[in-house]
């Protein structure tokens, strides 16, 4: 009989279903990956609450897991995204975590230039519709596949693709302000406008 | 080139590691959940779930408390009742234990839970296999069919004539998978759509939201079949115009049936919000599952 840490999550849920012990297999498995996403989403402090009801609630719905996934993780970001949306739901100061997250990188690293940016380019993830922002925070920090969006979040793939499409548009359209107006900014020569 | 993607992924927060103080307590926090059902069977609600996020050692006395508490009314009940041999059963049946007064919010609430019960117990085996892959079938052929014009489709802004010709196939894109979901039980699902259409509920946010679910769904029932793959393959050979995306058969059909989800969506807004994260919480009027399996009918847009 393989060891425990050679099954896969999917044997290991399975398991638990007759077993509930077992789960803890998957706590071990994915609390660092998932306390370190919430962690970026609402900081640490908040992380850790929130991390700890993404397993008792994975655990409740183990038997929603579809057993031909493998890995749980992306099934685990979706509850741990759910979490958040219900935390953003249940306190509007939320829905600036991730400018107040920029808050702390600024302290935490003041004056470097490459820490202007990731201030700039946080704020600006955080004005993005919730939807765009999940999908694209999956994919671009926790480096999820699209298939693996899908299933966390519980929408058909070209839905990610949807979403991740808009929102660099429009996170693209926020970094890269409309020019000056012609009354401000210098007219080049030829433009007759 | 510098895009926007390469822009947030070098601006990753470094997240801090979880403390050992944290990391212990989460474990302490399933385990006395794993530790709970191996004792007592059945799960515990949302709203009794909120006490474990206070310190382990209050939760557990809590826990006591609660556990005694529900030892006390199973057993008066037993005393009450006399002959039963039943225990209680688990808190997701679709039958409460205790009749609900007539027009009480607990009554209303499993009036709005009863169609999506009734629509899961008919459902075959085999069409609730098919709801479950049908999403992720449809979603993997489009995005298979849609891959060589996908650079184009992505190469402009949202307010750009390429971002909106986008929308637009986006939106027949969902049109697809949604009805792909509502096809395989339709006629089931129509009966499920009728009834909520035609309940009547004092509560003002439960009947907009009974309203809003079956106008959602009724949308993806009623509107005609559409082709995401096709309607790409077109928008191509139309040199990608917005002009003609709008006014053709497919994106006419795909606007207009995502404006009513959306409608249909706005009618429904206020009910999750109001049930688990209002002043009052009031998620004991629907159990964990009935909330999940409620988000989960083909053709909500959750």
């Amino acid at each position: 009989m393989p060891l425990r840490d050679e099954q896969s999550d999917a044997f290991v849920i399975a398991e638990s279903l007759s077993s509930p012990q077992s789960f803890s297999t998957i706590f071990d498995r994915h609390f660092t990956v998932i306390h370190a996403y919430l962690a970026r989403r609402v900081g640490g402090p908040g992380a850790d609450d929130l991390a700890a009801e993404t397993f008792v609630i994975a655990f409740e719905r183990r038997r929603t897991f579809s057993t031909s996934a493998g890995s749980a993780r992306p099934w685990l970001f979706g509850i741990a995204t759910n979490l958040l949306r219900n935390k953003w739901r249940a306190d509007r100061r939320a829905d600036h975590a991730v400018v107040e997250l920029a808050a702390v990188e600024r302290e935490r690293t003041s004056g470097r230039e490459a820490d202007l940016e990731a201030q700039e380019v946080l704020a600006a993830v955080a004005a993005l519709d919730p939807d765009q922002r999940d999908a694209l925070l999956l994919y671009a920090w926790e480096g999820l596949s699209y298939e693996e969006i899908g299933d966390a979040l519980g929408v058909a793939v070209g839905t990610v693709r949807s979403r991740i499409s808009r929102g660099r548009g429009r996170l693209r359209e926020l970094l890269e302000p409309p020019p000056l107006s012609p009354f401000i900014a210098p007219q080049e020569p030829g433009d007759g406008s | 080139m510098s895009n926007e993607l390469d822009r947030l992924r070098r601006s990753r927060p470094s997240a801090p590691s979880p403390s050992r103080r944290a990391a212990r307590a989460a474990r302490a926090i399933l385990d006395e959940r794993i530790a709970s059902e191996r004792s007592a069977g059945p799960a515990p609600s949302r709203a009794r779930r909120r006490q474990w996020l206070v310190p382990p050692r209050l939760a557990t006395g809590a826990w006591v408390a609660v556990s005694l508490l529900v030892v006390a009314l199973v057993a008066g009940a037993f005393l009450l009742v006399g002959s039963s041999q039943q225990r209680p059963g688990p808190t997701d049946s679709a039958a409460p234990a205790v009749v609900p007064a007539p027009g009480s919010l607990k009554a209303q609430a499993l009036e709005v839970w009863a169609p999506a019960a009734t629509f899961y117990d008919s459902l075959t085996p085999a069409e609730a296999m098919a709801i479950t892959q049908a999403s992720k079938l449809t979603g993997q052929r489009i995005s298979a069919c849609q891959a060589p014009y996908l650079h184009h489709l992505d190469s402009g802004t949202v307010n750009s004539d390429i971002g909106k010709t986008d929308s637009i196939y986006q939106e027949a894109t969902k049109m697809e998978t949604m009805e792909a979901a509502v096809g395989i039980a339709a006629p089931k699902l129509r009966v499920a759509t009728r009834t909520w259409a035609q309940l009547t509920l004092p509560n003002p946010i439960m009947q907009r939201f009974v309203r809003g679910l079956a106008d959602q769904i009724n949308a993806s029932l009623d509107a005609p079949p559409i082709n995401a793959c096709q309607f790409v393959r077109q928008i191509a050979a139309h040199d990608y115009s917005l002009a003609w995306t709008q006014s053709s058969r497919d994106g006419r059909v795909a606007t207009e049936w995502w404006s009513t989800v959306l409608r249909a969506g706005k009618r429904q807004g206020d009910f999750w919000p109001w049930l688990q994260n209002g002043a009052i919480a009031r998620e004991h009027l629907l159990t964990a599952q009935q909330q999940q399996k409620l988000t989960a009918v083909p053709g909500e847009i959750s």
